[in-house]
């Protein structure tokens, strides 16, 4: 079955149909909201897969030839993805009581199925836009401490847009098209793009508002939050600037800083967080080495990172929404109340330390290869520290200290059964990505028929994995999680700015006063003077006797006479 | 905070298999280094290719990870509240 897409079929484009179900949920409730929230991804995940490839009828618009729709491997991946994870999370949500934030994620989601399918950068930019503001509401779903946090993503994801849209128009200008298509960085303009999707895929150093404002929503919330947001900023920039070496300057110092931030944070949705970070940073790697096995890779990743980080954002929502603590001190020993959420976790804590059998194990050993192939000695020894590092932050803090760790004495069950089914999904999903490789990798823009499974590979992933594990545990008591805040970028407008800023406008408060003082003091001298005048004891207010009229009457007449003679 | 209980009840609440996971540990590490010998190393950049490098690099990403996360601790760690006062 084809569907075309022209006039109203337009109505099919997966990214509206997917909004169209988050507005048609908002008056929803119970078993019909329930309904939606599985039956709206999986229609959309259906029209993914069923519209014609290649780009729909452009529409003319303004004098742009507009194409809002251009289905190809790359997009029906990622998009596919973004529908099951909007799935899994909309399941993980069905007990949140604030009963709007599932409606605005599924708008969210919307968005970024918009993003993976638009071919110009119009449509892309407007979906591009919803999402930053629907993300920013989601935030401030968290409740009053989120509301900072949601002001700082809203300030920072507008500026990014208008970087965006400020490189778009300059593009525009310059070659006239809208199409999306591999940009060269030598123009202004091109940088301008370029920025503007580094700050939503949060790159180093444009990255503290992720770990900022995430952690900061909803046990549900988080959940929305991990997947659409960063990974549609890849597929952009996969896009645009695949081969760009400055992404790969980039990935590498996300890496890096991602890895040492999380192995100092305590609260577990920071540290998961962090380590979406460190994710996105394999990402950009892989986006910047180009070939065509490299954007196998950053795409799996992406994929499989979109399961994975929403998988262990359940886990830390669902301790967190069961104990209502987050904090890896206060919690332990909790897998005998809550096996389900143990098990899950753990599966996306092995996804992301890439283990053998998981989901991250068969995307990272593209990027490894690519990156071996391209020669890049320097990132190939960064990106498999990280692989390494990423044993301690999310292998052993989140479910080791939490799940196995000292028993913390916190009474804790599983979560309702919605949120096992969302966590055993995606659980599934990461499993079977690592158990059927082959079948991924046919998904993949150029599908290749890599074997990750070779014996060398995997010898040498676990070697990584334990060695690095066992180091970390001989090296654990310098490796206490402090409950500090660890300065990051953000310093500069959560600390610096507010503190420069007062300081300025005390400055020039001081001198509006003195200014009006001045004024006044002046005001005042001038009223003196004419009051002294013209007051009612002025000199031309007193009454004058008639003799001095007369007086000075027939002075004035006889000036007169003598002017008359002169 | 959790009630501080005394350390006999503590230990006695840990997880029972701890020492089994760790004892697995121990076994794929010894493991992987043994069949590390069978297998024909060519690494891209020379040290890669070198027997157990996975062992050592893994230790020393461990090593290196403690000591730069007690440096940032040390330059950049502020009291929790920092940017709430």
């Amino acid at each position: 079955m084809t569907v075309s897409l022209a006039g109203p079929g337009y109505l099919l484009l997966p990214g509206f149909v997917m909004m169209v179900c988050g507005l048609a949920m908002l008056p929803l409730r119970g078993v019909a909201r329930a309904a939606m929230v599985i039956a709206g991804p999986l229609v959309v995940l259906a029209l993914v897969w069923l519209l014609p490839e290649g780009p729909s009828q452009p529409v003319a618009w303004l004098g742009y030839q507009l194409v809002p729709f251009d289905s190809d491997p790359l997009a029906r991946l990622f998009a596919s993805a973004f529908a099951v994870v909007a799935l899994a999370a909309g399941l993980f949500a069905i007990r949140q009581e604030r009963r709007t934030e599932s409606p605005v994620a599924y708008l969210y989601a919307g968005g970024a199925i918009g993003v993976a399918f638009a071919a110009d950068f119009l449509t892309l930019f407007v979906f591009w836009e919803a999402m930053a503001v629907l993300a920013a509401v989601i935030v401030w779903m968290g409740g009053p401490k989120a509301r900072g946090a949601g002001q700082r993503y809203i300030v920072i994801h507008l500026l990014g847009g208008v970087l965006l849209m400020a490189g778009i128009a300059g593009h525009v200008a310059a070659t006239g098209t809208v199409a999306i298509g591999p940009l060269t960085l030598d123009s202004p303009a091109t940088w301008l793009i370029l920025l503007g999707f580094l700050v939503n895929v949060a790159a180093w150093p444009i990255s503290a508002w992720l770990p900022d404002a995430y952690p900061a929503a909803s046990w549900s919330g988080t959940v929305f939050l991990s997947a659409f947001t960063t990974k549609a900023a890849v597929l952009a920039l996969i896009r645009t600037f695949a081969g760009a070496d400055i992404l790969v300057v980039a990935g590498l110092a996300t890496i890096v800083y991602a890895s040492l931030y999380a192995a100092r944070e305590s609260n577990i949705r920071r540290i998961v967080a962090y380590s979406l970070v460190a994710q996105l940073g394999f990402m950009l790697t892989a986006t910047g080495v180009g070939s065509d096995l490299a954007i196998n890779g950053a795409a799996a990743h992406a994929v499989a990172g979109i399961i994975y980080q929403a998988l262990l954002f359940m886990g830390a929502g669902a301790v967190f929404y069961v104990t209502g603590k987050q904090d890896c001190g206060d919690l332990g020993g909790l897998y005998r109340a809550m096996p389900v959420t143990t098990v899950c976790t753990l599966v996306g804590a092995l996804s992301i330390a890439a283990f053998p059998l998981t989901s991250g194990y068969v995307a990272k050993a593209l990027i490894s290869d690519s990156i071996a192939a391209s020669g890049g000695a320097v990132a190939w020894f960064v990106v498999t520290a990280g692989s390494a590092a990423a044993v301690l932050h999310a292998g052993w803090r989140l479910p080791w200290t939490v799940f196995f760790g000292r028993d913390a004495g916190v009474a804790a069950s599983d979560p309702p059964v919605s949120m096992q089914w969302a966590m055993v999904l995606l659980a599934v999903v990461s499993v079977a990505i690592g158990l059927f490789p082959s079948a991924f990798y046919s998904l993949l823009p150029t599908p290749a028929g890599e074997n990750p499974y070779s014996f060398s590979h995997v010898v040498a992933q676990l070697q990584l994995l334990v060695f690095a594990g066992l180091g970390f545990m001989a090296l654990r008591r310098w490796l206490t999680p402090a409950h500090t805040t660890t300065l990051d970028v953000d310093w500069l407008w959560r600390w610096l700015g507010p503190r420069v800023y007062r300081r300025l406008d005390g400055g020039s408060a001081r001198a509006r006063e003195t200014i009006v003082q001045r004024g006044y003091q002046g005001a005042e001298r001038i009223i003196r003077t004419i009051y002294r005048h013209h007051g009612p004891r002025g000199v031309l207010a007193r009454a004058w006797p008639t003799g001095s009229m007369a007086l000075w009457a027939v002075f004035l007449l006889g000036a007169y006479l003598v002017f008359y003679y002169l | 905070m959790p009630a501080s209980k005394d350390s006999h009840d503590r230990n006695a609440a840990r997880f029972a298999g701890a020492r089994a996971v760790w004892i697995v540990f121990v076994v794929i590490a010894a493991a992987t280094l043994a069949v590390d010998l069978l297998i024909d190393h060519h690494g891209k950049f020379g040290v890669d290719g070198s027997i157990g490098f996975y062992a050592w690099y893994g230790l020393l990403v461990a090593i290196a990870l403690t000591i730069l996360s007690r440096l940032l601790g040390a330059l950049l760690a502020r009291p929790e509240d920092y940017y709430d006062r």
